[in-house]
C-alpha cells in the first residue's frame, strides 16, 4: 500500500467514519467478555445507543484532530461514565471494555493505513487511547473509588 | 430536585440514548445557563442552539433536524 497523501491524523479519522460497522462489532465484543468476566446483571444497548456512542467516539477523533481544546472529550466522558454509573455498571467493567475495544479498534484501523505510515498512526493511536481509558478511570475514580472494588472480591 | 415535566419531555424528543441523555443534556443546558431542574419555555428556546449542538456529535444527519423540530414545538407550546 502506497503512502497516502493525508497525513496520519486525518487518514484515521476517514477510517473511523468509513468503518462504523466494523468497529461496532469491536464494541459488541469487548462488552460481550466485559460481561463474561465481571460475571454481573449489565443493561443491553440497542444497536442504535451503541451507534451514538460510536459518532460521539469519532466526534472525539476530530476534536483531538483539530486541536483546539476538548469539550467534547469532557462531556462525553463525563455524560458517558456517569451515565453508565447510574446505570449499575461498575467502573472495572467500563475500563475493561474501553481497553478491550481500544486494542481491537487499534488493530483494525492501522491495517487500513498504508504501510509507510503505520508507525505514526499506531503512535498518535497509541496516545489518543490511553488518554481515553485514563480519562474513563479517573472519572472512576472522581465519582467514586467503592466502585473500583471488584464484584468477585 | 425533581426535572420538570418539560425537561422530562426534552429527554424523551431527543433521540439520545438512555445511557448519557441525561448528561449530555444537562451539559448543553449549563453551557446556556439554563437550570434543567426549572426548565421553562423559555429556557429551552435559550437552550436549543446548545442542544442542537450537542444532538449533532450523536445523531445522524437527518436525525437531527426532526429531533430539533420536535424540540422546538415543546418551546413554543
Amino acid at each position: 500500500m502506497a503512502s497516502s497523501d493525508l497525513d496520519v491524523p486525518t487518514l484515521l479519522l476517514q477510517i473511523a467514519r468509513r468503518s462504523e460497522e466494523a468497529w461496532l462489532a469491536t464494541l459488541r465484543q469487548a462488552i460481550v467478555h466485559g460481561r463474561r468476566k465481571f460475571k454481573l446483571p449489565m443493561p443491553n444497548y440497542a444497536d442504535e445507543e451503541l451507534r451514538q456512542l460510536a459518532r460521539g467516539y469519532v466526534a472525539l477523533v476530530e476534536e483531538a484532530i483539530a486541536g483546539n481544546g476538548r469539550p467534547r472529550w469532557d462531556a462525553y466522558i463525563g455524560s458517558v461514565v456517569e451515565g453508565m454509573a447510574k446505570g449499575g455498571i461498575t467502573y472495572p467493567y467500563l475500563a475493561h471494555v474501553a481497553a478491550g475495544f481500544q486494542a481491537g479498534a487499534i488493530s483494525a484501523w492501522v491495517s487500513e493505513v498504508p504501510e509507510a505510515q503505520r508507525p505514526e498512526a499506531i503512535e498518535w493511536l497509541m496516545v489518543f487511547f490511553a488518554d481515553y481509558v485514563g480519562d474513563v478511570i479517573n472519572t472512576g475514580i472522581r465519582l467514586g473509588a467503592r466502585e473500583w472494588m471488584r464484584a468477585d472480591d | 430536585m425533581i426535572p420538570t415535566p418539560l425537561y422530562e419531555r426534552v429527554l424523551s424528543e431527543s433521540g439520545l440514548s438512555r445511557i448519557f441523555v441525561d448528561g449530555v443534556l444537562r451539559r448543553a443546558c449549563s453551557r446556556a445557563n439554563v437550570n434543567v431542574d426549572a426548565m421553562s419555555s423559555e429556557g429551552l428556546r435559550k437552550a436549543l442552539p446548545f442542544i442542537e449542538e450537542s444532538l449533532r456529535i450523536y445523531l445522524a444527519p437527518s436525525e437531527v433536524d426532526l429531533r430539533v423540530g420536535a424540540i422546538r414545538k415543546l418551546a413554543e407550546a
